[in-house]
């Protein structure tokens, strides 16, 4: 990583996003005093002969979900607008002893239920989403404001911007990175990981916010792969389809086996959804008590009261299915070192649309859709990467590699050999 | 199924009413004709959830369990 003085990196970012992020949205907090005072230490640390590890002084910009230290969390909702946090969340605790320096807070949908981000827009085109709900995470990476940045991930939210925005998104295992001190959605669905420039840049993230050290890179002999198809990839545009073709074809080219599998992702999808509701109750129960329904969009207080009043019955389904799906995908693994499917089944919306239009025809609401396929890795907490392959229509098209519960560095060693196959050079033209 | 129905029903047992709003109130009765649609997808799995089908908070937890 860059030996760049942490200084000279901070003020490049800051001066990046005061020149960018009015049009774009993506931070609703920038910590430049801060963000300087901690880069001249770094640096003075550096001068010293010390240097904490590949992360030292590099600017890193945190959704504004986790707390940070003395900085507002407001989860994207008006309620929370005096929520000064009073420490840092596990991850920015590990973040700082990486000698990372947090350099903003990002845009979240409201308490991350929800893929629109409203307030950020997508850098590859202002008329778009940049998808959620760790949108401002994903729009400020792909507009070079930082190389790294952290998001969360409850039915897609670091996979969806990162697909739509054209950036490497990491949801590794369930519990691999602390959720302490990030505001959950669903305890038991919830996941917190990089958003990044690049495989490398996740990688480096992911040791530093995991604690877990990378292991020396094993050789890899050629990969096998399992593309996800059938019935329940029928919603996935032909056009995005044949961006994941055109990898799978260069994939081969170098050597690589690709075979066809199922899994019933519909299913999965739908149990993770009747896990989410009910603790989304749970968690906002006491905030919801003592400071009543004012402040919440009627689409998280219509998922709240609905989390209210779904049955024992339903949440217990949910949970229940999860050891089938978890023992389905990991059969899947055996004999293959990932899974590959298109990360969402279309390019990012339009930003005044609520319903996506299919192939088929048929229209189904934006959030329903862009869940229906990352949805199913939150109920087996498998570690998934997104990585943009190509372009349809302008904007970015990614691919989700699904790996092994714990098998998350092994998953980054194939996601870059991935990435080195889609060879993806465009980057958003963005006018200050 | 009427689904105005269904919601007034649901909301009742915990002590909720619909809201006054009739924007918000069909809003949230599509919501639950997802979520119903959901638990039946669910319901309809390829082989039943059986007695070694227990639940898992933890899907980690899960590994091996099938």
């Amino acid at each position: 990583m860059s030996r760049t003085a942490s200084v000279k990196r901070v003020e490049e970012a800051l001066g990046r996003i005061e020149a960018l992020d009015g049009q774009l949205g993506a931070f609703v907090a920038v910590l430049a005093d801060e963000a300087k005072a901690e880069a001249a230490a770094r640096d003075a640390e550096r001068a010293g002969g010390q240097v904490r590890g590949p992360l030292h002084g590099a600017p890193v910009a945190v959704k504004d979900l986790v707390d940070v230290a003395g900085v507002v969390t407001a989860a994207g909702s008006p309620k929370l607008a005096a929520n000064r946090a009073e420490r840092d969340a596990a991850v920015v605790e590990r973040l700082r002893r990486a000698g990372a320096v947090p350099i903003g807070k990002t845009r979240t949908h409201e308490f991350a239920y929800g893929v629109l981000t409203p307030g950020t827009v997508n850098p590859w085109d202002e008329t778009r989403i940049a998808g959620g709900s760790s949108g401002g995470s994903a729009a400020a990476v792909a507009a070079g404001m930082v190389r790294f940045a952290v998001g969360s991930d409850t039915a897609g939210s670091i996979r969806i911007p990162a697909a739509c925005c054209g950036v490497v998104g990491f949801k590794p295992t369930y519990g691999a990175v602390p959720a302490v001190g990030v505001f959950p959605l669903s305890w038991s669905c919830d996941h917190v990981g990089p958003i990044a420039a690049d495989v490398e840049s996740a990688t480096l993230l992911f040791e530093a916010l995991s604690g877990l050290p990378a292991p020396a890179p094993m050789p890899l002999a050629p990969l096998r792969l399992g593309r996800l198809v059938g019935a329940e990839l029928a919603l996935v545009d032909p056009a995005v389809n044949e961006a994941v073709d055109r990898l799978c074809g260069r994939l081969e080219s170098g050597g690589a086996r690709v075979d066809e599998v199922e899994l019933p992702l519909r299913v999965a999808r739908s149990a993770a959804a009747t896990i989410v509701l009910p603790e989304m109750a749970a968690a906002h129960a006491r905030l919801l008590a003592e400071t009543g329904e004012e402040g919440y969009s009627p689409h998280v207080l219509s998922a709240i009261r609905l989390g209210q009043s779904a049955l024992a019955t339903e949440y217990l389904a949910g949970l229940r299915y999860r050891g089938r799906f978890v023992a389905l995908v990991e059969e899947l693994l055996d004999g293959r070192d990932a899974l590959l499917l298109p990360t969402i089944p279309v390019v990012a919306p339009d930003r005044d649309s609520r319903v996506v239009r299919l192939g088929d025809g048929s229209e189904v609401g934006v959030q329903v859709t862009l869940t229906a396929l990352p949805g199913a890795f939150n109920l087996s907490g498998s570690p998934v990467v997104s990585i943009p392959v190509g372009l349809v229509d302008g904007l970015p098209v990614g691919a989700s590699l699904v790996g092994r519960i714990g098998g998350d560095y092994r998953l980054l060693q194939v996601a870059a050999v991935v990435e080195d196959a889609a060879h993806f050079t465009a980057r958003p033209v963005l006018h200050a | 199924m009427d689904i105005a129905e269904a919601l007034r029903t649901r909301l009742a047992a915990a002590g909720l009413e619909p809201p006054a709003d009739a924007h918000d109130r069909k809003r949230m009765e599509r919501d639950l004709a997802v979520h119903l649609e959901r638990v039946a997808v669910l319901a309809e799995a390829d082989e039943p959830l059986g007695r070694d089908d227990p639940p898992y908070t933890d899907p980690t937890r899960a590994m091996g369990s099938a």
